[in-house]
């Protein structure tokens, strides 16, 4: 089964903002634990955590520094 | 279980684990209740750990790092976000005369176990009063220990060690080493498998980051980095450049460091700290006192030089002792 991870929607308030991976906490392959934090997201200067939505292998989909808006699927976890 | 971990994570982990299980440590400074510290050493520590222990500030170093201070005389152990060295000036009496004293003049009667986090360094356009590294004027000082990790393994293992520590530890952290997203992408190097579980990484020990033959390459902070860089174009040209990382300013490896320059008989010191009366002589002087001979060149020092640090970017990066200036020197060496 692949879970999609997406940059919640309630991630931040404003709809028109966009924001960039600033670092994934696990190599691309790495087993992780749903609820470990995976990644750091950056909008405007306030970091914002992302966490599994499950368990299993991850997918890196983008990397830092690419912008990505809510919703977007950042990895898949198999 | 391991993580891929920041420095400014990797350090606010060792902090929360010491607080989770020590009552006497508190934490204080500008913005660090709501916000967690410019470097979010301390973040989400206001809503854990509640207003009595995380201080939120006003912008009076010259009180609250007094306050730290007698606090930690009287049995606590603050740990201090200071923001950025170049605010050490309207605090330095309490660093100078207090802090770093106290043990001594009490005949070992009265410790002082505090924690000063400081960021330092440039490098990022914030001009010559926000962009100083200052380590050399604090590790001037007698009674302090100075710490300057620069990945995140080891601040993690350092600032547990800080924490423990029962007297006056100062804990730099170059800004642009931290990993904090606001500073841009963090540098590859400076990122570490970090265990979950705490560990010390004791003070007083070079890491040799890369082994070599032809030159040894000394850093700090953010000059590990650039020296790191270096090396990998020198490698290209079959030069071979071994970095080691100096770690901790007081107390220093100097054997560390001895054993490095009589293996390879040239020394390039990295320092973005100014060039004069700074840690970079004193590298030099320490191999020159012990051994001379083991020098088949003139050691070479690449620094910041003893200007006010430009606002002006291609100005700025130009003084900075970025990977290119390094690789010229040792090119220079070999010739």
């Amino acid at each position: 089964m692949t879970t999609e991870v997406r940059i919640p929607e309630d991630m931040w308030d404003e709809d028109d903002k966009t924001g960039s991976i600033v670092h994934w906490l696990y190599k691309d392959g790495s087993t992780v634990k749903e609820g470990d934090l995976i990644a750091e997201v950056l909008v405007e200067k306030v970091t914002l955590e992302l966490t599994a939505p499950a368990s299993g292998t991850l997918r890196i989909r983008v990397e830092p520094e690419v912008v990505v808006n809510k919703g977007d699927v950042v990895a898949v976890i198999e | 279980m391991s993580r891929i971990l920041t420095m400014s994570r990797a350090g606010r982990e060792a902090l929360d684990w010491e607080m989770e299980r020590r009552p006497e440590i508190f934490c204080m400074g500008e913005d660090v209740y709501k916000f967690g510290g410019i470097f979010g050493t301390m973040d989400g520590f206001g809503a854990k750990y509640g207003p009595e222990r995380v201080i939120s500030t006003p912008i009076s170093e010259t009180g609250f790092i007094g306050m730290a201070a007698g606090a930690a005389m009287a049995g606590m152990h603050p740990v201090i976000d200071l923001a950025y060295i170049d605010f050490i000036g309207v605090c330095y009496n309490v660093l100078l005369n207090t802090a770093s004293k106290t043990h001594y003049m009490s005949g070992g009667a009265v410790k002082v176990p505090m924690t000063l986090l400081i960021g330092t360094g440039g490098g990022y356009n914030n001009a010559a009063q926000h962009s100083q590294c200052l380590h050399a004027t604090v590790a001037h000082i007698p009674g302090a220990k100075v710490v300057y990790p620069s990945n995140a393994y080891d601040a993690k293992g350092m600032l547990h060690t800080a924490l423990r520590d029962e007297n006056f530890v100062i804990f730099l952290t170059h800004k642009g080493t931290a990993g904090v997203g606001w500073m841009g992408t963090p540098i590859k190097t400076t990122l570490s498998e970090v265990p979950e579980e705490p560990y010390t990484v004791p003070f007083g020990k070079v890491k040799v980051y890369r082994e070599g033959t032809d030159v040894t390459i000394t850093g700090l902070g953010m000059s590990v980095h650039e020296s790191l860089k270096a090396a990998d174009e020198l490698e290209k040209e079959g030069i071979s450049a071994e970095v080691v990382d100096l770690r901790s300013l007081v107390p220093l490896d100097r054997d560390g460091i001895m054993a490095s320059v009589a293996k390879t008989g040239r020394l390039i010191v990295t320092d973005e700290d100014y060039l004069s009366y700074g840690v970079s002589g004193e590298v030099i002087a320490t191999v020159t006192e012990r051994d001379p001979t083991v020098f088949k060149k003139p050691p070479v020092r690449v620094t910041t030089p003893d200007i006010p640090i430009p606002f002006s970017r291609p100005l700025e990066q130009a003084i900075l002792p970025l990977a290119g200036r390094i690789a010229d020197a040792a090119r220079k060496l070999m010739a």
